[in-house]
């Protein structure tokens, strides 16, 4: 199987915060959400992973190469940056057109257009999310293979996020484009995911196909009468309600006709686990 | 490279209304003195602030973060900036000609008056670029200030008298200050590849 992404113990050691050997792979054609609470290490880990910040040790295979030669190949939007004030979509046409071997002067038009983009506006003028779709359609113009994106959505309106969403489940739809989409906004990442990778605290919990995951926990519901009785080493994370508790556990480890049994949502999958880790430091 | 270059002419651009009211006014004071010294001494400074805006401009778009994840490679988008800030040395100089002439300068004059002008700005640009690139744009105006006050002060303590600055020690050895200004700059070049390419923007 062909990778897009193979991050391999990914270590890096801050004084306050350390990535502790980071390890997950991105089959070529899916979507990978990265998922997990601020601070947790998404943009540390994506950083590392394209070379933004030096990795103390590890290995990052992008496409089945190295960074620095997979660069043209790949596309990267981060949250946090944009391109810069002043210039317009029109500038960056010609400013990328001279970096990328494949970049498509047209495509990126389309895509401005679909966007609703004035190219002749000052990319300072616009709001956060036009910022976002610019350096988007500039993504999608370079017959990139694989997308990386940081936190592209977060403070944005749910009618923008989903125009993001529908244009990278399109993109992905030649089996061969990947997708690799942080935030911590999971209900976005829970619509579009094929696959998803948690990290807390700098640590992987786990990095599975989205079905899996979903199939491999329920939420049970639990009276005050029946938790005295459940073995609480079965419940991962444990939250308490006014009539009982509720917890995530093990799919096949509480029995559907004895206990209310829910399908989790991502993120209340996500909220179990951090509890749970909280509850065994 | 041409599409960074590019980039930063734009963004330099932005503030042209401050750059023309400084240009105007470096102008307007050298042809009320009929004096092209004014204007040759604040050249470096106007090429100094054409390039710290380029700087400014990127730190706070997080373009170089952008920058990095393009395939330019870390060393041309360094040189980029160096080929720029040779771009405004260049215009600058064409200005100074043109101004040169309206005052109705000798060519000697013009001569001394330009190589004066670009030695100081290579060197002013030689030395902080590297800083710059270690320690970003906010922080490095600080380091600039000093930078320009103390070669004020070097140039007057080893001038005629305390306030004045001795020009015939440039003007006896001018092809060398240059020389010296231009290899500044190249090193400059070197050593700003090495701390970019190390660079982690957390």
């Amino acid at each position: 199987m062909e990778y897009a992404m193979d991050v391999q113990n990914l270590v890096m050691s801050y004084p306050r915060f350390t990535l502790k050997n980071v390890s997950f792979k991105l089959p070529c054609g899916y979507i990978m959400g990265f998922i997990g609470e601020n601070g947790a290490g998404k943009t540390t880990t994506i950083k590392a992973v394209i070379n933004l910040i030096r990795r103390q040790s590890g290995d990052v295979k992008i496409l089945g190469k190295g960074i620095d030669e997979a660069l043209k190949d790949i596309a990267v939007v981060l949250g946090d940056s944009s391109f810069p004030d002043g210039l317009t979509p029109k500038d960056m046409n010609f400013i990328l057109r001279n970096a990328y071997p494949k970049w498509n002067s047209n495509t990126y038009s389309m895509y401005l257009e679909m966007f609703n983009l004035d190219p002749s506006k000052n990319i300072g003028t616009l709001s956060k999310g036009n910022k976002v779709k610019v350096m988007i359609a500039a993504a999608l113009s370079h017959e990139a293979r694989l997308l990386v994106m940081d936190e592209p959505t977060s403070g944005l309106d749910p009618v923008f996020r989903s125009e993001i969403l529908d244009v990278l489940h399109e993109y992905v739809q030649n089996d061969e484009n990947s997708v690799f989409f942080s935030s911590h906004i999971v209900s976005d990442l829970e619509k579009i995911s094929d696959y998803v990778t948690m990290i807390h605290d700098g640590e992987i919990l786990f990095s599975m196909k989205l079905d899996d995951l979903m199939n491999r926990y329920r939420i049970v519901t639990l009276s005050k009468k029946e938790m005295a009785n459940v073995n609480r080493k079965k419940l991962i994370g444990l939250r308490k309600t006014e009539f009982g508790s509720k917890a995530l556990v093990l799919n096949g480890d509480f029995n559907a006709d004895k206990y209310a049994l829910d399908t989790p949502t991502l993120e209340q999958i996500m909220l179990y686990n951090i509890k749970n880790e909280e509850k065994q430091r | 490279m041409i599409g960074l270059i590019y980039k930063d002419i734009k963004t330099a651009l932005l503030q042209y209304k401050i750059i023309l009211i400084l240009l105007a006014l470096y102008f307007g004071y050298s042809f009320m003195k009929m004096d092209l010294g004014f204007f040759t001494s604040m050249e470096p400074v106007l090429t100094m602030v054409l390039v710290m805006l380029t700087f400014g401009y990127d730190e706070r778009s997080g373009w170089d973060k952008i920058a990095c994840t393009i395939p330019y490679g870390r060393d041309k988008i360094v040189i980029s900036r160096y080929f720029y800030s040779l771009l405004v040395v260049t215009v600058l100089a064409v200005l100074h000609l043109c101004v040169s002439i309206i005052l109705k300068a000798t060519w000697a004059q013009i001569a001394d008056s330009l190589l004066l002008a670009s030695s100081l700005s290579f060197t002013f640009m030689g030395l902080m670029f590297p800083v710059f690139y270690k320690f970003g744009s906010e922080k490095s105006r600080m380091v600039f200030l000093i930078l320009f006050i103390g070669m004020m002060l070097a140039s007057s303590l080893i001038g005629d008298g305390a306030n004045s600055v001795n020009l015939e020690l440039f003007l006896n050895y001018k092809g060398l200050w240059l020389l010296i200004a231009l290899m500044i700059f190249c090193v400059s070049a070197w050593i700003s590849c090495l701390i970019y390419r190390r660079k982690q923007f957390n």
